[in-house]
């Protein structure tokens, strides 16, 4: 599908695809990896970071960066570059005073919160406190337990793709159809995790 | 209209103030509720999770990748590189490698004096004791495997987090064993606590550019901390 499209993407269009969930989204993602990737030795250098540290402080950069511009918290204020060198280095700081030890539940926490933005305080905490019960490992499991047809559509899904632009890509009928699934979906995965 | 749509409704669509109003009042109110909503987020940022593991180990091999094609560059440059590197080595022999050589000596002592076994703990037959005779066994992958596997289950236990630290040293993955020790040291509240202490022996037998400084700056806050650690971190500052 990619085969049309150009093989270098300037920044601009990068953000773009990444905005626009469109066929180009996976190669741009990589190419916003190994456009930067540079950073990694300078994580070494600079920061006296292990090369693993380094290139994993830069993977979660990249990642925090591509959910950003998909979501559109990034508003293109700061170039690419600048904006990511800038999640970078903050990784980078956390690692060096430790107080990244579990880094997957510091991005996790972030994203949810990010998901609660609009209510109270008072709200958010109660389901923090909620979510921080989660079994992580058993709902994850459990998810792979779900098919492959289920585990794409919530994928997608969790990427903030729309209904609309799943049904386009996966070749459902119309977007309620592409709801219905996967809410399904969430509810077999719901039931097969309150089961544990 | 049950919660699961309710509460997808409220995400996938754009939702005025009094919406927002009404479904922070359901948080507040409706404690069953308020768990449907947490584990539908739970869900969404498990399937992300998945996800970016993926893309992980996409960037992974793009970044190993790159560094293959790097070094097909270097080596057109491989004379000039080969005389420098010749030169460098020269220098490093003559003013540095006895010093870090006795550095790396003095962590492999003691790695084969305190790591030759682990202490077997009492009780039932459990995976800890399966993976302890493991390493007893010198079986050192398989013990490694098997305390991660009590790590994934119980992320707290500090027991495995220090024996895996010791395995990963066994095994010579240096850059794991840190991160155990890392994450050990980290650990408030406990009886006794080595983390810092393994890190910098860690780094003194990993030996790379630069390990040495950190390994030092961690044994000097070892003895000026008074923490665990303590009498070797003297004797090796004393020999620095």
């Amino acid at each position: 599908m990619d085969k049309g499209l150009p093989i270098h993407y300037s920044d601009q269009e990068i953000i773009d695809h990444l905005r626009e969930n469109d066929p180009g989204r996976r190669r741009s993602e990589d190419q916003l990896f190994s456009r930067y990737s540079y950073f990694i030795r300078e994580g070494m250098t600079k920061h006296a970071l292990s090369e693993d540290d380094a290139f994993s402080a830069y993977s979660d950069s990249v990642l925090s960066a591509i959910e950003k511009i998909s979501n559109r918290s990034f508003e293109g204020r700061s170039s690419l570059k600048t904006y990511l060198f800038q999640i970078f280095h903050n990784k980078c700081v956390d690692l060096i005073r430790k107080k990244t030890t579990n880094k997957g539940s510091v991005h996790r926490t972030a994203s949810i919160t990010d998901m609660l933005a609009q209510v109270s305080d008072s709200a958010k905490s109660v389901i923090q406190k909620l979510v921080d019960k989660t079994d992580w490992s058993m709902l994850k499991e459990r998810l792979n337990g779900l098919g492959d047809s289920c585990r794409q559509l919530l994928g997608l899904w969790a990427e903030s793709y729309s209904d609309k632009e799943i049904a386009a890509l996966l070749r459902y009928k119309t977007a309620d159809v592409v709801k219905t699934s996967r809410l399904r979906c969430l509810e077999k995965l719901r039931q097969l995790y309150k089961q544990t | 209209m049950d919660s699961l749509e309710y509460i997808d409704n409220y995400y996938q669509g754009p939702r005025s103030p009094e919406e927002t109003r009404q479904f922070e009042q359901r948080i507040l109110e409706d404690a069953v509720f308020a768990q449907e909503l947490a584990l539908y987020l739970s869900s969404m940022q498990a399937v992300r999770d998945l996800g970016n593991e993926k893309k992980e180990n996409r960037f992974r091999e793009l970044y190993d990748q790159t560094r293959t094609v790097g070094a097909g560059k270097i080596r057109k440059l491989w004379p000039m590189i080969a005389a420098a590197a010749v030169l460098i080595a020269i220098v490093a022999a003559i003013w540095m490698f006895p010093r870090t050589g006795d550095r790396k000596q003095l962590a492999d002592e003691y790695i084969n004096r305190e790591f030759t076994t682990l202490d077997v703990t009492m009780g039932k037959q459990d995976s800890m004791q399966v993976a302890v005779a493991l390493y007893n066994e010198q079986r050192f992958s398989a013990a490694l495997l098997q305390f991660e596997s009590i790590l994934r289950s119980d992320t707290s236990n500090t027991m495995a987090l220090e024996n895996a630290g010791k395995t990963a040293i066994r095994l010579r993955a240096y850059d794991k064993a840190l991160t155990y020790f890392r994450r050990l040291e980290n650990k408030p509240h406990l009886y006794a606590n080595y983390g810092l202490f393994y890190q910098a022996l860690t780094l003194m037998r990993r030996n790379l550019p630069g390990d040495d400084v950190q390994a030092k700056r961690m044994l000097q806050e070892i003895v000026g901390k008074d923490l665990d650690g303590k009498a070797d971190a003297q004797q090796w500052l004393n020999k620095w």
